[in-house]
């Protein structure tokens, strides 16, 4: 009888993989395109040359590059202590609703101060909108994932309150008034769109890895969410972890959305995120949870998108096309990761009975 | 005080319809939990269910084509997350998260490449109310109680069947028996992978269902995102519901008749902001789960993996 066996992989095996799935992704991305009439390669290539092919393409890949580090970070966080926080969209709006209040008052036209204040109001606003799941969480035990998902539905139809009425700017649109040249972050490179949130953000990284794997509290949000009733039995407290865990995400998310509004927009509307929240789920989850896997996947991920609005120009390819592209990477490299871990063997073996899966 | 009882017979009837998706998809999930697999794709699903099911019926004009196609599609996602998360034990959540976001992306993907951008939304044909003789005319009953489309009766249907199924008959045992302890259940001879293979199949195939509603009855049309969250609310009503049947009917209901009631108030006018009318159906869920308090009732072996011969 004819037997399937896993056998462990050697572990240099590993690294290799995830870009072979990725890449898998692609060529399913490449038949969705050649079945809607649109060559393929051509269209890539096209990606490709938007993203990376001129100054502006990369200062744009970097832009984006800079709102999906912050939200992947934030997500990362969260999942580091196995709190699954799907709500960062929601904590993105709430901070780029923080810097747009700050960038429209007194404060915001004072130089220096201003931009301290921009950034800081970002990360309070989404820090605190985080704590409301945690604290739900861990007062009457919701489960954080339903919570966080309802709650961007609630941001976003506040937010449309907001500019629909108390902060609209005069005129027919939904705008904020634009915020203060002292609240705007300032260009790195000139006549391009870079801003000085790539700064923040690699910064953002650096103190993520500071806070996870330097400090006591980052030891137990990591012995939490590796082993959270080992964790509680050490004495640690995971109430605290998961109050901390989720302040830090959120404001993390809610510095993404104020670089949006101080570095991109320049004013609070609607749509300021094109589902960044969302993407920094997957960003996280393909990162596995560490700020130099986040920033790579960040990187190409901000190339796809930018690349992908090139290709929404000149080809009429809709942009979703970059959103699918992102789903199908992550389960392609979820599906790969079977073939990092275990080695498929068939051999035959002489028991009777029904077929197994074994694990050697 | 008859304008009163008019607006309240509009609230319950519409409240009925609104519940309908959120009452399919939660079914299906039911099912789907309690053979341990939690299913966070729900809301990919119900999308998927609501492209394909007006895909079909657009181009074939053919209302049980577009059913057919509504159950289909979002049953090989479903394939696909049973595959990851039964086959491959990938963490259920993960797998959840990211056929979520792969209907997301999909449809409205696939919705522009076939449509383009169009300033009036293609609409099919709505399927109609059934006139019931007689009953469908007796005053405020008839409103109430008979004058819906046929997947309304489908899916309050389908409360009784789901409780036979899942209590009375021998594969429902079986079911529960995978989701409360998958390793009992295979010394007992079940094949685990395969039960909750199709009890996660079952559950998108009426997530579909549920999610197609919206676009073959509610609006006539496909939008991008149509299901707004139902699906992460379904999620929630099944807890609510405590995996049974009769109390998930209760929970969606109670999301229906709230919705109804925002909308029928915004529709009337009033002084509140119509966007935080709009935030109640999303604020119950989580003000109901908070009420809950711990009394959770999940499958004991819910969203976790198994694997034959570990210990």
């Amino acid at each position: 009888m004819k037997v399937i066996t896993l056998q462990r992989r050697s572990i240099n095996f590993k690294s290799f993989i995830p870009f072979l799935s990725a890449g898998l992704a692609f060529v399913v991305g490449a038949i969705i395109l050649y079945a809607a009439g649109v060559d393929p390669i051509n269209a890539y290539q096209i990606m490709l040359k938007g993203a990376f092919g001129s100054i502006r393409g990369i200062a744009d890949t970097l832009v984006k590059t800079t709102s999906l580090l912050l939200v992947g970070l934030a997500v990362a966080v969260a999942f580091k202590c196995r709190i699954w926080n799907i709500g960062a969209e929601g904590q993105l709006y709430m901070g780029a609703l923080g810097a747009a209040l700050i960038g429209i008052t007194a404060i915001g036209a004072i130089p220096g101060l201003a931009l301290i204040a921009v950034i800081a109001v970002g990360f309070a606003f989404g820090g605190s909108f985080g704590l409301i799941p945690a604290a739900l969480k861990v007062k009457f035990g919701v489960n954080e994932i339903i919570v966080t998902v309802l709650l961007n539905f609630v941001v976003l139809l506040f937010i449309s309150y907001l500019l629909h009425g108390p902060i609209k700017a005069p005129g027919f649109n939904p705008y904020t008034p634009e915020i203060f040249p002292a609240s705007q972050l300032p260009i790195i490179l000139p006549h391009t769109h870079l801003h000085a949130g790539i700064i923040i953000a690699a910064l953002a990284a650096i103190a993520v890895y500071i806070l996870l794997w330097k400090t006591k509290i980052g030891f137990e949000i990591r012995s939490v969410g590796a082993n959270i009733k080992a964790a509680r039995y050490a004495g640690m407290n995971v109430a605290k972890s998961t109050f901390v865990v989720m302040g830090v995400s959120g404001g993390l998310a809610g510095v993404a959305g104020a670089i949006l509004v101080s570095g991109v927009q320049l004013q609070l509307l609607e749509g300021i995120s094109p589902g960044y929240g969302f993407i920094g789920v997957i960003i996280a989850l393909l990162g596995r949870q560490h700020p130099v896997g986040v920033a790579v996947v960040a990187f190409f991920f901000a190339a796809l998108m930018s690349g992908s609005q090139v290709m929404y120009r000149t080809l009429g390819i809709p942009s979703a096309f970059a959103d699918t592209l992102q789903a199908l990477v992550l389960i392609f490299v979820l599906i790969g990761e079977l073939f990092t871990r275990w080695k498929i063997k068939t051999k035959i073996i002489k028991e009777s009975g029904s077929s197994a899966i074994s694990v050697k | 005080m008859i304008e009163t009882a008019v607006f309240a017979m509009g609230i319950v009837a519409s409240g009925v319809r609104l519940s309908i998706p959120i009452l399919f998809a939660a079914l299906g999930e039911q099912i789907a939990e309690r053979s341990g697999v939690l299913n966070l794709g729900v809301e990919g699903m119900m999308l998927m269910g609501a492209f394909t099911g007006f895909i079909g019926t657009y181009f074939t004009g053919n209302i049980f084509i577009g059913l057919a196609l509504a159950i289909s599609g979002p049953a090989l996602m479903a394939a696909l997350m049973a595959f990851m998360s039964v086959s491959l034990r990938t963490n259920q959540l993960v797998a959840g998260l990211a056929i979520w976001l792969l209907g997301v992306g999909l449809t409205s993907l696939l919705y522009r490449l076939i449509f383009g951008v169009v300033t009036i939304a293609p609409k099919i044909r709505e399927i109609p109310p059934i006139d019931i003789p007689i009953l469908s005319h007796i005053p405020v009953l008839g409103p109430i109680l008979f004058q819906y489309d046929p997947l309304v009766y489908l899916a309050f249907l389908l409360v009784p069947l789901s409780q036979i199924f899942i209590f009375k008959t021998n594969l429902g045992l079986k079911i529960r028996t995978v989701g409360e302890n998958p390793k009992q259940a295979d010394a007992l001879g079940v094949d685990v992978y395969r039960i909750r293979y199709l009890a996660v199949i079952i559950g998108g195939a009426l997530a579909g269902i549920g999610g197609s509603y919206l676009a073959l009855v509610t609006t006539g049309n496909f939008l991008e995102n149509i299901t707004a969250g139902q699906g992460w609310i379904a999620l929630a009503v099944v807890i609510f519901g405590r995996w049974k049947p009769f109390w998930i009917v209760c929970g969606a209901l109670i999301f229906g008749m709230v919705d109804a009631f925002q909308l029928g108030l915004q529709a009337i006018g009033t002084a509140v902001p119509s966007e935080f009318l709009l935030m109640l159906p999303y604020l119950l869920p989580i003000a109901i789960m908070a009420g809950l308090y711990k009394r959770s009732a999940a499958p004991a072996a819910l969203a976790i993996s198994y694997q034959r011969g570990e210990r």
